[in-house]
Protein backbone atom coordinates (compact mmCIF):
# COMPACT_ATOMS: atom_id res chain seq x y z
CA UNK A 1 0.00 0.00 0.00
CA UNK A 2 1.07 3.57 -0.85
CA UNK A 3 0.89 5.77 2.77
CA UNK A 4 0.78 9.67 2.32
CA UNK A 5 1.49 11.56 5.73
CA UNK A 6 0.42 14.64 5.76
CA UNK A 7 1.73 16.07 2.45
CA UNK A 8 2.12 19.51 1.36
CA UNK A 9 2.53 20.39 -2.15
CA UNK A 10 2.22 23.30 -4.59
CA UNK A 11 4.45 25.86 -6.28
CA UNK A 12 4.20 29.81 -5.30
CA UNK A 13 0.78 29.21 -4.04
CA UNK A 14 0.02 26.07 -1.93
CA UNK A 15 -2.59 23.19 -3.41
CA UNK A 16 -2.54 20.46 -1.11
CA UNK A 17 -1.56 20.89 2.80
CA UNK A 18 -1.49 18.31 5.54
CA UNK A 19 -3.21 15.39 3.04
CA UNK A 20 -2.93 11.98 5.03
CA UNK A 21 -4.41 8.70 3.00
CA UNK A 22 -3.98 5.46 2.37
CA UNK A 23 -3.84 3.72 -1.38
CA UNK A 24 -5.04 0.20 -0.97
CA UNK A 25 -4.19 -2.60 -3.29
CA UNK A 26 -6.98 -4.06 -5.06
CA UNK A 27 -8.60 -0.70 -5.07
CA UNK A 28 -9.57 2.11 -7.62
CA UNK A 29 -9.66 5.67 -6.74
CA UNK A 30 -10.66 9.25 -8.18
CA UNK A 31 -9.03 12.03 -7.84
CA UNK A 32 -11.50 14.85 -8.81
CA UNK A 33 -11.33 18.94 -8.70
CA UNK A 34 -11.70 21.76 -10.92
CA UNK A 35 -8.94 23.17 -13.48
CA UNK A 36 -5.71 24.18 -11.67
CA UNK A 37 -6.58 22.63 -7.78
CA UNK A 38 -3.75 20.58 -8.73
CA UNK A 39 -4.71 17.02 -9.45
CA UNK A 40 -2.03 16.53 -11.60
CA UNK A 41 0.86 17.84 -9.12
CA UNK A 42 -0.70 15.39 -6.63
CA UNK A 43 -0.66 12.56 -9.02
CA UNK A 44 3.24 13.01 -9.59
CA UNK A 45 4.06 13.48 -6.20
CA UNK A 46 2.08 10.23 -5.57
CA UNK A 47 4.18 8.51 -9.06
CA UNK A 48 7.07 9.91 -7.34
CA UNK A 49 7.86 12.07 -10.31
CA UNK A 50 8.06 15.36 -7.96
CA UNK A 51 9.18 15.67 -4.53
CA UNK A 52 6.56 16.95 -1.93
CA UNK A 53 7.21 20.67 -0.08
CA UNK A 54 7.00 18.48 3.67
CA UNK A 55 5.69 15.50 4.54
CA UNK A 56 6.22 11.79 3.75
CA UNK A 57 5.00 9.12 1.16
CA UNK A 58 5.79 5.47 2.02
CA UNK A 59 5.38 2.21 -0.60
CA UNK A 60 5.05 -0.37 1.20
CA UNK A 61 6.79 0.73 4.08
CA UNK A 62 9.93 1.83 2.09
CA UNK A 63 10.26 5.65 1.12
CA UNK A 64 9.01 6.68 -1.97
CA UNK A 65 12.50 7.70 -4.02
CA UNK A 66 12.78 6.84 -7.72
CA UNK A 67 13.98 3.39 -7.66
CA UNK A 68 11.49 2.40 -5.68
CA UNK A 69 8.82 4.09 -7.88
CA UNK A 70 10.56 2.84 -11.18
CA UNK A 71 9.84 -0.73 -9.93
CA UNK A 72 6.88 -0.50 -8.48
CA UNK A 73 4.63 2.44 -10.02
CA UNK A 74 3.16 2.83 -13.78
CA UNK A 75 2.45 6.82 -14.67
CA UNK A 76 0.27 8.37 -17.67
CA UNK A 77 1.10 11.89 -17.71
CA UNK A 78 -1.89 14.42 -18.87
CA UNK A 79 0.51 16.11 -21.47
CA UNK A 80 2.40 13.94 -23.69
CA UNK A 81 3.71 13.32 -27.08
CA UNK A 82 5.51 10.91 -28.75
CA UNK A 83 8.52 12.17 -31.30
CA UNK A 84 9.36 9.53 -33.86
CA UNK A 85 7.84 8.44 -36.91
CA UNK A 86 7.82 4.75 -35.78
CA UNK A 87 4.11 2.60 -36.05
CA UNK A 88 2.65 1.96 -33.03
CA UNK A 89 3.83 -1.77 -32.38
CA UNK A 90 7.39 -0.47 -32.27
CA UNK A 91 5.81 2.44 -29.63
CA UNK A 92 4.51 -0.48 -27.61
CA UNK A 93 7.56 -2.53 -27.55
CA UNK A 94 8.86 0.60 -25.42
CA UNK A 95 7.10 -0.36 -22.86
CA UNK A 96 6.80 -4.28 -23.14
CA UNK A 97 8.14 -7.04 -25.41
CA UNK A 98 5.66 -8.82 -24.47
CA UNK A 99 3.67 -9.89 -28.00
CA UNK A 100 1.11 -11.75 -26.80
CA UNK A 101 0.04 -9.13 -24.21
CA UNK A 102 0.54 -6.30 -26.59
CA UNK A 103 -1.84 -7.99 -29.40
CA UNK A 104 -4.47 -8.82 -26.09
CA UNK A 105 -4.81 -4.66 -25.28
CA UNK A 106 -5.03 -4.17 -28.80
CA UNK A 107 -7.54 -5.96 -29.37
CA UNK A 108 -9.31 -4.99 -26.46
CA UNK A 109 -9.61 -1.43 -27.80
CA UNK A 110 -9.97 -2.21 -31.53
CA UNK A 111 -6.32 -1.00 -32.37
CA UNK A 112 -4.78 -4.35 -34.03
CA UNK A 113 -5.14 -3.02 -37.54
CA UNK A 114 -3.53 0.10 -36.91
CA UNK A 115 -0.46 -1.99 -35.14
CA UNK A 116 1.53 -1.20 -38.31
CA UNK A 117 0.67 2.22 -38.61
CA UNK A 118 2.81 5.25 -37.97
CA UNK A 119 2.06 6.36 -34.56
CA UNK A 120 1.86 9.99 -35.70
CA UNK A 121 -0.98 9.08 -38.12
CA UNK A 122 -3.27 7.73 -34.83
CA UNK A 123 -6.29 10.05 -34.04
CA UNK A 124 -5.65 11.91 -30.74
CA UNK A 125 -8.36 9.23 -29.23
CA UNK A 126 -6.31 6.33 -30.29
CA UNK A 127 -2.90 7.82 -29.38
CA UNK A 128 -4.06 8.11 -25.76
CA UNK A 129 -5.50 4.46 -25.81
CA UNK A 130 -1.74 3.63 -27.37
CA UNK A 131 -0.30 5.44 -23.75
CA UNK A 132 -3.11 3.66 -21.67
CA UNK A 133 -1.50 0.67 -23.24
CA UNK A 134 1.78 1.20 -22.78
CA UNK A 135 1.10 2.15 -19.29
CA UNK A 136 -1.18 -1.41 -18.31
CA UNK A 137 2.07 -3.38 -20.34
CA UNK A 138 4.15 -2.58 -17.66
CA UNK A 139 1.84 -4.71 -15.37
CA UNK A 140 3.34 -2.57 -12.30
CA UNK A 141 1.16 -2.62 -8.71
CA UNK A 142 0.14 1.06 -8.51
CA UNK A 143 -0.56 2.75 -11.50
CA UNK A 144 -1.23 6.23 -11.73
CA UNK A 145 -3.47 8.33 -14.80
CA UNK A 146 -3.74 12.04 -15.28
CA UNK A 147 -6.94 11.90 -17.02
CA UNK A 148 -6.33 9.06 -19.09
CA UNK A 149 -10.17 9.79 -20.40
CA UNK A 150 -9.66 12.40 -22.79
CA UNK A 151 -10.29 12.28 -26.37
CA UNK A 152 -12.38 8.79 -25.47
CA UNK A 153 -15.48 7.99 -26.79
CA UNK A 154 -18.11 6.24 -24.53
CA UNK A 155 -17.57 2.84 -25.88
CA UNK A 156 -14.04 3.00 -24.81
CA UNK A 157 -14.35 5.07 -21.81
CA UNK A 158 -16.79 1.94 -20.81
CA UNK A 159 -14.01 -0.40 -22.30
CA UNK A 160 -10.46 1.09 -20.12
CA UNK A 161 -13.11 1.07 -16.66
CA UNK A 162 -13.62 -2.93 -17.67
CA UNK A 163 -10.03 -3.69 -18.01
CA UNK A 164 -9.21 -1.36 -15.19
CA UNK A 165 -11.38 -3.30 -12.96
CA UNK A 166 -10.45 -6.50 -14.15
CA UNK A 167 -6.62 -5.96 -14.03
CA UNK A 168 -7.48 -5.23 -10.12
CA UNK A 169 -8.92 -7.89 -9.49
CA UNK A 170 -6.46 -10.40 -11.41
CA UNK A 171 -3.05 -8.41 -10.91
CA UNK A 172 -4.41 -6.88 -7.39
CA UNK A 173 -3.19 -3.64 -7.98
CA UNK A 174 -3.54 -0.11 -7.15
CA UNK A 175 -5.31 2.55 -9.78
CA UNK A 176 -5.49 5.82 -9.29
CA UNK A 177 -6.78 8.06 -11.70
CA UNK A 178 -8.15 11.84 -12.07
CA UNK A 179 -11.48 12.51 -14.23
CA UNK A 180 -14.25 15.01 -14.64
CA UNK A 181 -16.73 12.74 -16.18
CA UNK A 182 -19.77 12.57 -14.02
CA UNK A 183 -20.94 9.58 -15.39
CA UNK A 184 -17.78 7.67 -15.17
CA UNK A 185 -17.46 8.63 -11.79
CA UNK A 186 -21.25 7.46 -10.54
CA UNK A 187 -21.14 4.34 -12.05
CA UNK A 188 -17.17 2.43 -11.94
CA UNK A 189 -15.40 4.66 -8.67
CA UNK A 190 -16.18 3.92 -5.20
CA UNK A 191 -12.94 5.79 -3.56
CA UNK A 192 -12.97 9.76 -4.60
CA UNK A 193 -10.76 12.30 -3.23
CA UNK A 194 -11.73 15.91 -4.28
CA UNK A 195 -9.06 18.33 -4.39
CA UNK A 196 -11.19 20.96 -2.71
CA UNK A 197 -10.94 19.53 0.54
CA UNK A 198 -7.45 18.73 0.86
CA UNK A 199 -5.97 22.18 1.15
CA UNK B 1 8.88 7.70 -49.57
CA UNK B 2 8.64 4.70 -47.41
CA UNK B 3 7.10 2.65 -49.97
CA UNK B 4 10.15 2.56 -52.41
CA UNK B 5 11.95 1.14 -49.81
CA UNK B 6 9.68 -1.86 -48.73
CA UNK B 7 11.85 -3.87 -49.87
CA UNK B 8 15.33 -4.06 -48.04
CA UNK B 9 16.81 -5.78 -50.39
CA UNK B 10 15.92 -3.26 -53.06
CA UNK B 11 17.02 -0.59 -50.87
CA UNK B 12 20.56 -2.32 -50.08
CA UNK B 13 21.33 -2.84 -53.83
CA UNK B 14 19.94 1.04 -54.14
CA UNK B 15 22.51 2.04 -51.33
CA UNK B 16 25.48 -0.16 -52.92
CA UNK B 17 25.35 1.30 -56.16
CA UNK B 18 25.39 4.78 -55.17
CA UNK B 19 28.24 4.37 -53.50
CA UNK B 20 30.10 2.60 -55.68
CA UNK B 21 29.06 5.19 -58.24
CA UNK B 22 30.40 7.97 -55.38
CA UNK B 23 33.58 6.50 -54.73
CA UNK B 24 34.37 5.48 -58.48
CA UNK B 25 33.83 9.65 -59.40
CA UNK B 26 35.73 10.46 -56.48
CA UNK B 27 39.12 8.56 -56.84
CA UNK B 28 38.97 7.99 -61.09
CA UNK B 29 37.55 11.08 -62.17
CA UNK B 30 39.49 14.22 -62.61
CA UNK B 31 41.62 15.66 -64.96
CA UNK B 32 44.69 13.29 -64.12
CA UNK B 33 43.60 10.32 -65.68
CA UNK B 34 44.01 7.48 -63.24
CA UNK B 35 41.90 3.66 -64.17
CA UNK B 36 40.68 1.51 -61.86
CA UNK B 37 42.93 -1.45 -62.51
CA UNK B 38 46.28 0.91 -62.18
CA UNK B 39 45.08 1.55 -58.95
CA UNK B 40 43.79 -1.71 -58.02
CA UNK B 41 47.09 -3.86 -59.42
CA UNK B 42 49.27 -0.64 -57.90
CA UNK B 43 50.71 0.29 -61.33
CA UNK B 44 50.61 4.17 -60.83
CA UNK B 45 53.05 6.18 -61.55
CA UNK B 46 54.96 8.54 -59.30
CA UNK B 47 52.23 11.65 -59.94
CA UNK B 48 49.42 9.56 -60.37
CA UNK B 49 50.07 8.21 -57.14
CA UNK B 50 50.28 11.42 -55.26
CA UNK B 51 47.40 12.42 -56.56
CA UNK B 52 45.72 9.22 -56.11
CA UNK B 53 47.13 9.05 -52.45
CA UNK B 54 47.60 12.54 -51.25
CA UNK B 55 44.72 13.71 -52.42
CA UNK B 56 41.40 11.62 -54.27
CA UNK B 57 41.67 9.62 -51.00
CA UNK B 58 41.98 11.78 -48.19
CA UNK B 59 39.28 13.88 -49.69
CA UNK B 60 36.71 11.09 -50.70
CA UNK B 61 37.54 10.07 -46.76
CA UNK B 62 37.09 13.27 -45.64
CA UNK B 63 33.68 13.78 -47.54
CA UNK B 64 32.06 10.28 -45.91
CA UNK B 65 33.28 11.44 -42.36
CA UNK B 66 32.64 14.71 -42.41
CA UNK B 67 28.75 13.91 -43.71
CA UNK B 68 28.41 11.08 -41.76
CA UNK B 69 29.40 13.38 -38.30
CA UNK B 70 27.03 16.07 -39.30
CA UNK B 71 24.37 13.67 -39.85
CA UNK B 72 24.94 11.70 -36.88
CA UNK B 73 24.55 14.80 -34.48
CA UNK B 74 21.42 16.27 -36.24
CA UNK B 75 20.09 12.83 -35.74
CA UNK B 76 21.11 13.03 -31.66
CA UNK B 77 19.78 17.10 -31.63
CA UNK B 78 16.95 16.24 -33.45
CA UNK B 79 15.60 13.42 -30.90
CA UNK B 80 16.99 15.57 -27.59
CA UNK B 81 15.28 18.73 -28.44
CA UNK B 82 12.43 16.86 -30.32
CA UNK B 83 12.13 18.88 -32.99
CA UNK B 84 12.43 17.64 -36.97
CA UNK B 85 13.90 21.08 -37.47
CA UNK B 86 16.76 20.72 -35.06
CA UNK B 87 20.05 20.62 -37.49
CA UNK B 88 23.46 21.83 -36.32
CA UNK B 89 23.44 24.72 -39.05
CA UNK B 90 20.00 25.93 -37.78
CA UNK B 91 20.49 25.95 -33.84
CA UNK B 92 23.73 28.04 -34.55
CA UNK B 93 26.13 25.07 -33.03
CA UNK B 94 28.24 25.62 -36.26
CA UNK B 95 27.89 29.26 -36.21
CA UNK B 96 29.60 28.89 -32.35
CA UNK B 97 31.98 26.85 -33.77
CA UNK B 98 33.17 29.31 -36.39
CA UNK B 99 33.56 31.88 -33.95
CA UNK B 100 36.07 30.17 -31.62
CA UNK B 101 38.12 29.10 -34.53
CA UNK B 102 37.71 32.64 -35.90
CA UNK B 103 39.13 33.32 -32.23
CA UNK B 104 41.83 30.79 -32.58
CA UNK B 105 43.19 32.08 -35.45
CA UNK B 106 43.58 35.59 -34.77
CA UNK B 107 45.34 35.40 -31.05
CA UNK B 108 48.47 34.20 -30.19
CA UNK B 109 47.04 30.74 -29.93
CA UNK B 110 47.17 30.04 -33.69
CA UNK B 111 45.55 27.16 -36.31
CA UNK B 112 47.16 24.15 -35.06
CA UNK B 113 45.32 20.80 -35.36
CA UNK B 114 44.98 20.77 -31.85
CA UNK B 115 44.14 24.33 -31.12
CA UNK B 116 41.00 24.81 -33.94
CA UNK B 117 39.68 21.46 -32.52
CA UNK B 118 39.63 22.43 -29.01
CA UNK B 119 38.77 25.44 -30.38
CA UNK B 120 35.67 24.08 -32.31
CA UNK B 121 34.38 21.99 -29.72
CA UNK B 122 34.30 24.92 -26.89
CA UNK B 123 32.12 26.96 -29.21
CA UNK B 124 29.94 24.17 -30.40
CA UNK B 125 29.39 23.22 -26.75
CA UNK B 126 29.11 26.68 -25.46
CA UNK B 127 25.89 27.29 -27.74
CA UNK B 128 24.23 23.78 -27.02
CA UNK B 129 24.70 24.22 -23.09
CA UNK B 130 22.79 28.23 -23.79
CA UNK B 131 20.15 25.81 -25.65
CA UNK B 132 19.88 23.07 -23.48
CA UNK B 133 19.61 25.53 -20.42
CA UNK B 134 16.92 27.60 -22.24
CA UNK B 135 14.88 24.56 -23.72
CA UNK B 136 12.41 24.08 -20.76
CA UNK B 137 11.70 27.72 -21.10
CA UNK B 138 10.87 28.32 -24.84
CA UNK B 139 8.46 26.20 -27.16
CA UNK B 140 9.98 24.14 -29.71
CA UNK B 141 9.51 25.97 -32.62
CA UNK B 142 10.95 29.10 -30.25
CA UNK B 143 14.26 27.68 -29.64
CA UNK B 144 15.01 27.48 -33.33
CA UNK B 145 14.68 31.21 -33.48
CA UNK B 146 16.83 31.08 -30.38
CA UNK B 147 19.57 28.99 -32.50
CA UNK B 148 19.45 31.61 -35.51
CA UNK B 149 19.54 34.75 -33.00
CA UNK B 150 22.86 32.92 -31.81
CA UNK B 151 24.17 32.91 -35.40
CA UNK B 152 23.30 36.05 -35.84
CA UNK B 153 25.32 37.65 -33.06
CA UNK B 154 28.35 34.78 -33.73
CA UNK B 155 28.56 36.19 -36.88
CA UNK B 156 28.47 39.44 -35.97
CA UNK B 157 31.30 38.59 -33.64
CA UNK B 158 33.53 37.06 -36.12
CA UNK B 159 32.80 39.88 -38.49
CA UNK B 160 34.11 42.22 -35.57
CA UNK B 161 37.36 40.03 -35.56
CA UNK B 162 37.87 40.10 -39.10
CA UNK B 163 37.65 43.63 -39.10
CA UNK B 164 40.18 44.23 -36.14
CA UNK B 165 42.56 41.65 -37.47
CA UNK B 166 45.69 41.15 -39.70
CA UNK B 167 45.13 41.10 -43.61
CA UNK B 168 46.27 37.91 -43.28
CA UNK B 169 44.54 36.37 -40.38
CA UNK B 170 41.28 37.88 -42.28
CA UNK B 171 42.13 35.68 -45.22
CA UNK B 172 42.18 32.59 -43.45
CA UNK B 173 38.93 33.09 -41.51
CA UNK B 174 37.11 34.05 -44.86
CA UNK B 175 38.53 31.05 -46.36
CA UNK B 176 37.71 28.75 -43.79
CA UNK B 177 34.09 30.05 -43.88
CA UNK B 178 33.94 28.84 -47.46
CA UNK B 179 33.57 25.03 -46.23
CA UNK B 180 35.47 22.71 -48.49
CA UNK B 181 36.20 19.07 -47.99
CA UNK B 182 39.89 19.76 -49.43
CA UNK B 183 41.84 20.92 -46.78
CA UNK B 184 41.40 18.76 -43.78
CA UNK B 185 44.84 16.65 -43.02
CA UNK B 186 45.50 13.13 -42.22
CA UNK B 187 45.97 13.68 -38.68
CA UNK B 188 42.48 15.60 -38.82
CA UNK B 189 40.89 12.82 -40.47
CA UNK B 190 41.95 10.39 -37.79
CA UNK B 191 40.59 12.18 -35.10
CA UNK B 192 37.04 12.64 -36.71
CA UNK B 193 37.17 9.29 -37.48
CA UNK B 194 37.85 8.23 -34.06
CA UNK B 195 35.33 10.71 -32.57
CA UNK B 196 32.26 9.45 -35.07
CA UNK B 197 33.13 6.03 -34.09
CA UNK B 198 32.95 6.83 -30.33
CA UNK B 199 29.78 8.85 -30.86
CA UNK B 200 28.20 5.53 -33.11
CA UNK B 201 29.05 3.63 -29.91
CA UNK B 202 27.77 6.44 -27.21
CA UNK B 203 24.41 5.90 -29.42
CA UNK B 204 24.26 2.04 -29.47
CA UNK B 205 24.85 2.19 -25.26
CA UNK B 206 22.13 4.70 -24.90
CA UNK B 207 19.73 3.49 -27.52
CA UNK B 208 17.30 1.83 -25.92
CA UNK B 209 16.92 4.58 -23.23
CA UNK B 210 16.76 7.30 -26.23
CA UNK B 211 14.42 5.14 -27.90
CA UNK B 212 11.82 5.82 -24.43
CA UNK B 213 12.78 9.33 -24.14
CA UNK B 214 11.06 10.18 -27.06
CA UNK B 215 7.61 9.07 -25.29
CA UNK B 216 8.09 12.17 -23.34
CA UNK B 217 9.90 13.49 -20.32
CA UNK B 218 7.02 12.41 -17.52
CA UNK B 219 6.75 9.41 -19.62
CA UNK B 220 10.03 8.60 -19.52
CA UNK B 221 11.09 9.48 -16.44
CA UNK B 222 8.59 7.28 -14.74
CA UNK B 223 9.87 4.51 -16.37
CA UNK B 224 13.30 5.55 -15.85
CA UNK B 225 15.57 7.66 -18.49
CA UNK B 226 17.57 9.41 -16.48
CA UNK B 227 16.68 12.91 -18.53
CA UNK B 228 19.17 15.28 -17.99
CA UNK B 229 22.53 12.80 -18.14
CA UNK B 230 20.94 11.46 -21.20
CA UNK B 231 20.44 14.95 -22.73
CA UNK B 232 23.78 16.32 -21.82
CA UNK B 233 25.74 13.17 -23.20
CA UNK B 234 23.79 13.63 -26.48
CA UNK B 235 24.56 17.40 -26.72
CA UNK B 236 28.13 16.94 -25.85
CA UNK B 237 28.26 13.93 -28.82
CA UNK B 238 26.53 16.06 -31.20
CA UNK B 239 28.85 18.85 -29.87
CA UNK B 240 31.88 16.64 -30.32
CA UNK B 241 31.18 16.05 -33.94
CA UNK B 242 30.10 19.05 -35.16
CA UNK B 243 32.59 21.18 -33.79
CA UNK B 244 35.25 18.46 -35.47
CA UNK B 245 33.64 18.62 -38.82
CA UNK B 246 33.13 22.49 -38.92
CA UNK B 247 36.95 23.08 -37.56
CA UNK B 248 37.88 21.37 -40.24
CA UNK B 249 35.78 21.35 -43.13
CA UNK B 250 34.10 24.98 -42.44
CA UNK B 251 30.53 25.51 -41.80
CA UNK B 252 28.72 22.97 -44.17
CA UNK B 253 24.90 23.48 -44.25
CA UNK B 254 21.56 21.08 -44.40
CA UNK B 255 23.70 17.56 -44.31
CA UNK B 256 22.80 17.67 -40.51
CA UNK B 257 19.16 18.22 -40.81
CA UNK B 258 18.03 16.71 -43.80
CA UNK B 259 19.75 13.46 -43.91
CA UNK B 260 18.24 12.40 -40.36
CA UNK B 261 14.98 13.40 -41.66
CA UNK B 262 14.99 11.09 -44.32
CA UNK B 263 16.38 8.15 -42.52
CA UNK B 264 13.54 8.59 -40.13
CA UNK B 265 10.99 9.02 -43.05
CA UNK B 266 11.84 5.59 -44.13
CA UNK B 267 12.69 3.75 -41.37
CA UNK B 268 9.35 3.24 -39.68
CA UNK B 269 10.36 -0.23 -37.26
CA UNK B 270 13.60 0.26 -35.59
CA UNK B 271 14.84 1.94 -33.07
CA UNK B 272 18.00 4.82 -32.61
CA UNK B 273 20.14 2.27 -32.76
CA UNK B 274 19.60 1.62 -36.37
CA UNK B 275 18.36 4.74 -37.33
CA UNK B 276 21.82 6.08 -36.12
CA UNK B 277 23.97 3.36 -38.10
CA UNK B 278 21.67 3.65 -41.38
CA UNK B 279 22.26 7.84 -40.52
CA UNK B 280 26.00 7.66 -40.68
CA UNK B 281 25.60 5.81 -44.09
CA UNK B 282 23.28 8.17 -45.54
CA UNK B 283 25.00 10.81 -44.36
CA UNK B 284 28.42 9.72 -45.58
CA UNK B 285 26.96 9.00 -48.99
CA UNK B 286 25.65 12.56 -48.66
CA UNK B 287 28.93 14.12 -47.97
CA UNK B 288 30.45 11.68 -50.89
CA UNK B 289 27.79 13.17 -53.80
CA UNK B 290 28.22 16.96 -52.43
CA UNK B 291 32.16 16.18 -53.14
CA UNK B 292 30.56 14.35 -56.50
CA UNK B 293 28.51 17.57 -57.42
CA UNK B 294 31.58 19.83 -56.27
CA UNK B 295 33.76 18.31 -58.49
CA UNK B 296 31.64 17.73 -61.65
CA UNK B 297 29.46 20.68 -62.27
CA UNK B 298 32.23 22.82 -60.98
CA UNK B 299 35.27 21.34 -62.87
CA UNK B 300 37.61 21.20 -59.95
CA UNK B 301 37.28 25.20 -59.12
CA UNK B 302 36.92 25.18 -55.38
CA UNK B 303 33.45 26.54 -54.60
CA UNK B 304 32.15 26.45 -51.46
CA UNK B 305 30.04 23.50 -50.51
CA UNK B 306 27.49 25.15 -48.78
CA UNK B 307 26.26 26.27 -52.17
CA UNK B 308 25.93 22.84 -53.12
CA UNK B 309 24.21 21.30 -49.91
CA UNK B 310 21.98 24.29 -49.54
CA UNK B 311 21.27 23.97 -53.00
CA UNK B 312 19.88 20.31 -52.64
CA UNK B 313 19.31 20.44 -48.90
CA UNK B 314 16.69 23.68 -49.07
CA UNK B 315 13.73 21.82 -51.22
CA UNK B 316 14.38 19.01 -49.27
CA UNK B 317 13.89 20.70 -46.10
CA UNK B 318 10.72 22.16 -47.68
CA UNK B 319 9.52 18.85 -48.95
CA UNK B 320 9.05 17.79 -45.10
CA UNK B 321 7.51 20.54 -43.92
CA UNK B 322 4.88 20.88 -47.22
CA UNK B 323 3.76 17.61 -45.56
CA UNK B 324 1.97 18.95 -42.78
CA UNK B 325 1.02 16.00 -40.99
CA UNK B 326 3.80 14.64 -40.72
CA UNK B 327 5.73 17.96 -39.40
CA UNK B 328 2.61 18.95 -37.16
CA UNK B 329 2.70 16.36 -35.35
CA UNK B 330 6.29 16.34 -34.66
Amino acid sequence: MLVCEQIQLGYDRLLVDGFSYTFKRQNLYGIVGKNGSGKSTLLQALAGLLPVKSGHIYLDNQRLTRPVAQSYISFLPAQKQYFGYQTLAFFLSLFSKDKDKQNNLLGVFDLQEHANKPFYILSDGQKQLAYIIGVLLQEKPFVFFDEPLVFLDITNKNKLMDVLNEQIKTQKCCVVLSLHDQYILERYIPHQIDMKELL
Amino acid sequence: MSRIFRHKSLAFILAAVLLFTAVYFHLFYGIIEITMYQAICSELDSKSAFVFYQHRLPLMCTAFLCGASLSLSGLYLQHIFRNILAGPSVLGVSSGALLFVALSYSTFIGGSVLAVSIAGILGALMVLSLLLFLAPFVKNTELLIVGVLFSFIASACVDFIAFSTSAQTLQKISFWGFSSFERATFSQLLVLGFALLVCLLGGCVLAPQLDRYALGDLMAKSIGVNIRMLSVLSVLMAGVLVALSTAYCGPVAFIGLVVPVIIRMVVRQAGFLKLSFYTVLAGGLMGLYAGVFQKIIFENQILPLNTITSLFGVPLVLYVLLQKKTYASL
